[in-house]
Formats: C-alpha cells, sequence, structure tokens
C-alpha cells in the first residue's frame, strides 16, 4: 500500500485549522470563480499567486490557485477529491506536487502524482492536464536531487503515453551554476522556494504553454528584461 | 425618529430564483420587472399583487444579462449557453434563439430607439443586430479579454465596453472604430453605464472602485472606493445625479455625484449583492443577489428637495449640531472636516417582521409541464379566500400556488431614541473611516514628494561632484 497515493488530509497538529479552512476556501472559489486554468500543488504553486508576474500573467489568463505549503501527494489527492474540482470547468490544469514527500521513496511519489493524474482526468476530462517537473532544491548536490531527477524521468515516460496531458520538465540547467552545480539565493532564496527572478525562469516555458493552448496572447509591457542586468552579487 | 419619508424603502421581495440573481430591469411601462439568474431561467414579476409571476424556461446554461425593450414588449435574455433569446412577456412565452457568440454572452442591451441589440462575450467580441429578424451588423473585436458589459449610449450613436484586458472602451457605431480606451489598473471592469446625459460613464471594479469618466474630456471626473468587495454592478437614476451600487460586501451603495460621496448605504441582501438597476423614472430600483431574492425598492429621496434631504441626514447624524452647520451652503464644494455620514438602512430587521407570500408562479417555456397547476390569473380572488387558500396550501406544504401578496414595509420598531443614538455612532464611524482614508492619501502624497526630493538632491550632487 503506497502511502503516497492513499489520499489523506493534513492532520491539524498546530491546532488552528488552517489547512482546512483554506480547503474550504478553495470549494466557494469553486463555485463563485469561473477560472480557465487551474493551478494545484504545494507551496511552490502556492507563492506563485505572490509574485508580480501573477498580477500580470497569470491573473489576466482567469488563473486559480490551489496551492497550499507543505502539501505531500496523498494530501492534494484527498483534497481533489474532496470537492476541488467541483463546480468548474477549467481548461487547463497545472499540477506541481511531490517536493516534500520525505517519508516516500521515489517509486511511491511517482505513483501519488500518477494517482493525482488519474483523478484530475476522471473528474475534469475535458481539461488539458500539464503536470510540471519537480524543480531541484539544496544549495549543493544532495541525495534529495537524485530522487527529484527520478522521479521526473518516471514521469515523462508515464505521461507520456495519457492523452490530453502532458509532462512539463523545466530544464534543471537553468537553476544550476555550471561550475559546481550549487543553486544560487537569487534563484531560490532558501533554496527551495523561488524568488520573484526564481519564478519568472519556471514560468516562462509554462506561461508559453498556456497561451499557446488558450489562444490568448496576452500583451503585456515587457518589463522584465531589465532585471537581468541587475548587478550580480 | 428619523425622517423616513425620504429614505428609500423596501416596497417588495420576490422569491422564486433557484439560484444567483445576475440582472434585473423594469418594464418601461412599470408592470413588470424582469430577472435572469444562474439556475438558467427569466423570470418577470408582476407588480400587482395578485398577479403572478412567470418563470421562461429555455437557456440550457445560467442567464446572465436581461434587458427590456423600450416599448416593453420584449425581454432579451444573454447566456453563457452562447445564445441570446428574445421574449415576449406574457404567459405563453414566445422567444426566439439565436446563437450570438463562440462563448458565453456576458451582457445584452437595446438602443435607446429598440431597432438595434449590442451583446458582449467571452469570445472577446461585441457584436451588434437588428431586432427585427435578429440581423448582424457588426462587431467590434478589439478587446484582448473576456468582454464583460456593453452598453448603447442613450442616443444610440456611441458604445462603451468593459473587459477583463482593465479597459473600458468606447466606440462610435456609425464608423465602428474605437475612439477611446480607458485604463482600468486595478482590477478589471464588470460592469460599465452610460449618464443619462450621454456626457459620462461609470465603470464598476472588481477591485472594489466606481469610476466616472467625462468622455468628452476623456478624463476621470471622480473615483469612489466606498465598497470593501468587487463592485458588481451600478446604474444611474434618471436625474443623473445619484448611482447606485451592488458589491460582493452585499451592501447597495448610493452615491452623491453632485457632492461626490456617499449618500446611502442599504443592506439587505445576505451575500453578494448582484444586479441593480433604478426604474426609467428613477422612482423605484431592484436589487437581486447570492441569495437567490430580488428587492424592490422606493427611491423617496428623489422627490423630495435635495436641500432638505441633505439638511435631514446632517439632523440625524449629529445630536449636537456643530455652531456653524446653518453656514454652510447646501451645494458648494466645501471642505468641511465633519461631512454627514451616509445613513445606513438595514432592510433585514423588516425583512424578518414581513409576514411575506411569494407570488405564485407560472412555469412558461418548451412543454416541461402538462398544463398549469393553478387556476389563471385572471380569477379575482376575495381577501377571504385569501387567507384561507394559504394557511390550507401551507399545511399541504404546497410551495407553488400562494396568491402574491406583500406588506409595505414598517417602520423599524426599535424606540426612537435607541435608534437614533445606534445612527449616531454609525454616523460617527462613517466619518472617522473617511478621515482615515483622507489622511493615508495625504500620507502617500508626501511619501511620493519625499523621494521625488530626494532623487532630486542625489541628482545634484552627483551635478556637482562628478568624480567621486
Amino acid at each position: 500500500m503506497n502511502p503516497a497515493a492513499v489520499a489523506v488530509p493534513v492532520e491539524d497538529t498546530h491546532g488552528d485549522g488552517r489547512w482546512m479552512s483554506l480547503h474550504n476556501r478553495f470549494k466557494t472559489e469553486t463555485k463563485d470563480r469561473e477560472p480557465d486554468v487551474l493551478m494545484i500543488g504545494d507551496s511552490l504553486i502556492q507563492q506563485l499567486g505572490n509574485t508580480e508576474m501573477w498580477e500580470k500573467m497569470f491573473v489576466p489568463l482567469h488563473c486559480l490557485n490551489f496551492g497550499i505549503g507543505a502539501d505531500q501527494t496523498q494530501h492534494v489527492l484527498w483534497r481533489l477529491q474532496h470537492g476541488e474540482l467541483d463546480n468548474i470547468n477549467p481548461k487547463i490544469i497545472v499540477l506541481l506536487v511531490g517536493t516534500n514527500n520525505h517519508g516516500h521513496t521515489a517509486d511511491q511519489v511517482t505513483e501519488g502524482i500518477l494517482e493525482i493524474v488519474k483523478c484530475i482526468r476522471d473528474k475534469q476530462p475535458q481539461a488539458q492536464l500539464i503536470v510540471m517537473g519537480i524543480p531541484p532544491r539544496g544549495q549543493h548536490h544532495n541525495p534529495l536531487r537524485e530522487k527529484i531527477a527520478t522521479i521526473n524521468t518516471a514521469l515523462a515516460e508515464k505521461l507520456s503515453s495519457l492523452v490530453n496531458t502532458q509532462f512539463l520538465n523545466v530544464d534543471p540547467g537553468i537553476f544550476l551554476n555550471p561550475a559546481d552545480g550549487s543553486i544560487s539565493r537569487q534563484d531560490m532564496y532558501d533554496y527551495l522556494h523561488f524568488t520573484q527572478k526564481g519564478y519568472r525562469k519556471l514560468c516562462e516555458p509554462l506561461l508559453e504553454e498556456l497561451q499557446n493552448l488558450l489562444k490568448n496572447f496576452v500583451k503585456v509591457e515587457s518589463d522584465m528584461g531589465e532585471v537581468e542586468g541587475a548587478a550580480a552579487e | 425618529m428619523a425622517t423616513v419619508l425620504e429614505d428609500p424603502t423596501l416596497e417588495r421581495h420576490f422569491k422564486g430564483h433557484r439560484d444567483t440573481v445576475t440582472s434585473v430591469d423594469f418594464n418601461p411601462n412599470m408592470k413588470q420587472l424582469a430577472s435572469g439568474s444562474m439556475d438558467s431561467c427569466l423570470m418577470v414579476w408582476n407588480f400587482k399583487p395578485q398577479m403572478r409571476a412567470y418563470r421562461f424556461v429555455g437557456h440550457k446554461d445560467a442567464v446572465l444579462d436581461v434587458c427590456f425593450s423600450p416599448s416593453g414588449h420584449l425581454v432579451s435574455s444573454a447566456s453563457r449557453d452562447k445564445t441570446v433569446r428574445l421574449w415576449i412577456p406574457s404567459v405563453k412565452g414566445e422567444s426566439t434563439v439565436f446563437k450570438a457568440h463562440t462563448a458565453t454572452v456576458r451582457s445584452v442591451d437595446f438602443s435607446s430607439d429598440g431597432q438595434s441589440l449590442c451583446t458582449a462575450s467571452d469570445d472577446k467580441t461585441v457584436k451588434v443586430w437588428t431586432v427585427h429578424r435578429q440581423k448582424f451588423l457588426f462587431s467590434l473585436n478589439q478587446h484582448m479579454n473576456w468582454v464583460r458589459c456593453a452598453r448603447f449610449s442613450p442616443d444610440g450613436r456611441l458604445i462603451v465596453s468593459g473587459s477583463d484586458d482593465k479597459t473600458v472602451k468606447l466606440w462610435d457605431r456609425t464608423s465602428k472604430e474605437c475612439v477611446h480606451t480607458f485604463f482600468e489598473h486595478g482590477g478589471f471592469v464588470n460592469h460599465v453605464a452610460f449618464h443619462p446625459s450621454g456626457t459620462c460613464i461609470a465603470a464598476a471594479g472588481t477591485d472594489s472602485t466606481v469610476k466616472v469618466w467625462d468622455i468628452r474630456m476623456n478624463k476621470l471626473l471622480q473615483h469612489y472606493t466606498a465598497h470593501t468587495a468587487p463592485v458588481n454592478s451600478l446604474s444611474f437614476h434618471a436625474s443623473g445625479n445619484y448611482l447606485i451600487t451592488a458589491s460582493d460586501d452585499s451592501t447597495l451603495k448610493i452615491l452623491d455625484l453632485l457632492e461626490g460621496r456617499l449618500f446611502y448605504t442599504l443592506h439587505g441582501h445576505q451575500g453578494p449583492a448582484t444586479a441593480v438597476k433604478f426604474s426609467r423614472s428613477g422612482e423605484y430600483f431592484a436589487s437581486g443577489g447570492s441569495d437567490e431574492q430580488v428587492l424592490v425598492w422606493k427611491t423617496n429621496f428623489d422627490q423630495v428637495d435635495y436641500n432638505e434631504v441633505l439638511q435631514s441626514h446632517r439632523r440625524r447624524e449629529f445630536v449636537d449640531p456643530p455652531p456653524h452647520v446653518h453656514d454652510i451652503p447646501p451645494r458648494s464644494p466645501h471642505r468641511s472636516p465633519a461631512r454627514p455620514a451616509a445613513p445606513k438602512l438595514d432592510a433585514r430587521a423588516g425583512l424578518r417582521n414581513m409576514s411575506d407570500i411569494p407570488p405564485g408562479v407560472t412555469d412558461v417555456g418548451p412543454a416541461l409541464f402538462s398544463q398549469p397547476r393553478n387556476t389563471s390569473h385572471d380569477a379575482t380572488v376575495g381577501l377571504g379566500d385569501l387567507e384561507m387558500t394559504s394557511t390550507d396550501r401551507a399545511m399541504r406544504g404546497d410551495t407553488s400556488s400562494y396568491p402574491s401578496g406583500t406588506q409595505p414595509l414598517e417602520a423599524q420598531s426599535l424606540p426612537p431614541q435607541l435608534s437614533s443614538t445606534l445612527e449616531h455612532i454609525v454616523g460617527q464611524l462613517d466619518i472617522i473611516t473617511q478621515t482615515v482614508s483622507i489622511l493615508e492619501q495625504r500620507l502617500t502624497m508626501t511619501e511620493n514628494k519625499l523621494r521625488e526630493v530626494i532623487d532630486n538632491q542625489q541628482k545634484i550632487t552627483l551635478q556637482v561632484r562628478p568624480n567621486d
């Protein structure tokens, strides 16, 4: 029995019920809003909602953000099975989860993600599903990076045969310093979560794919270029 | 006791929709009110107490906008099923349907001559059609995202449209060109409307603001942040002096455009207020919300001399009037620190008192019911019969055949001193809120000025010592 693939809600160890509050809020949003794009996952998706890029590039596409920090595959699976896919009809669903499954092996996590894919396919057969590859973490090379790489390869293979589903793996090389493979704090301020700059790198291919699929090309004055010229640390 | 005569009063409340009400419109003959809802139905309510309401079935998905033709003979409805239907609001309920767009149709509006229709859609276009035979005339294609609302100007020569691409566009109907674009940086535009004079437009935004632009000078005239949640809908009073807005914060607010401030706040909906409309004369207004209710109010304050209304507002808010209240000329733009706050009215207290019997509803539309379940609406029912029938039916739990009956809202049942003290407190809170927001604005201006000064100073030091 794969614990990463069995839906389970998060236990409220702190005592303030925030996870459930977030889940309930998301359920209300499915009734109020009409999203074309739905983003689900853990803190990497959640914090995307706080970037400047979100307002400029994602909001005009009618995006909804259902990310919750520290969520593992089994928690996301539970949320999707308990109301977060009801009432809405998005054209695209973006999924990014798996980096928090610390007690599970790479195979278990892969299976967990595939279980989520199956759930989404069942509930939202008309939507295009984009599964994002898990980005690398940790300042230097570490066993988690290898585990992530294994998961990503397995996912790429398993998802290639599914219809309306694609695997979008952002090349880990763009975050790694070519000399020593280290991650810069400019991209990930704590070597796990992204900075504004890091998100720009991560989301460029994602946005392109979204706009292609939606055939909605958002015209925005490009001020993104000027940050690249900033003095290096 | 506060002078209730000038305040808006709740006249009717209609129940019958099975989901959020999205739009309301009065028949120009003032005998009917149309409302559209997410339950895919169009309902036409009759104001005569005995008359039944009609539910028009036919759309396959939520109805998002409804509009009566200027003659009152037709009602148009725009739906998420990508079609627009034109109905005759009678018991026969004949309608014609045409597929207007390739995506959800968000709004529909008749021109003032009743000859043309304009529709706005999620397919980013605004299209204009003839009413006769629903012939397509032309489409306006410059928006980059969903167009939520499009309206004709009173003279029919211009069309204004609001879109999720954060712009409000003004189009010339003859040349089909976009003559001006107003940028709404804060959020999406939910609703747009023309001022009755045709010289200004107002836009309701998801950033909780209402903006009024002059379209001759293409300048922003007024900007209200009266609401605390997205503003869903707005409507100008026939005089052009007032604007009523409905917001997700469940309130309706009436804005005084001459004074440039909030005039009334009305409570009554439980949950977001999604639609609001003044009648053609301005004597009544109707509102709809996600609580599935349609409320009809009598305006009242437009009947009385404007100065007297202001005086009564001031009397209500100040137990000890400041010494200079009589020196303030009623209409000049004054910067007095103690501005009378807008009275708040809560219809909920009254609503609980009303033993309201919802009007009987006749379902009209493609053979859903084999025969009407109730006697025709022409049969007159004596008052005694009314009582008996309603209790009888109540016992049987039959909810669909109450003869319609409503009672006018009674004045609130609190002791007068208590209510005036409460209103006083509420008024003071309002003043505090306004003062804080003005202080915030001043602080922002000061900070901006400071930043400018620092920048200038840096530039000057660089010039003086360029080689450092």
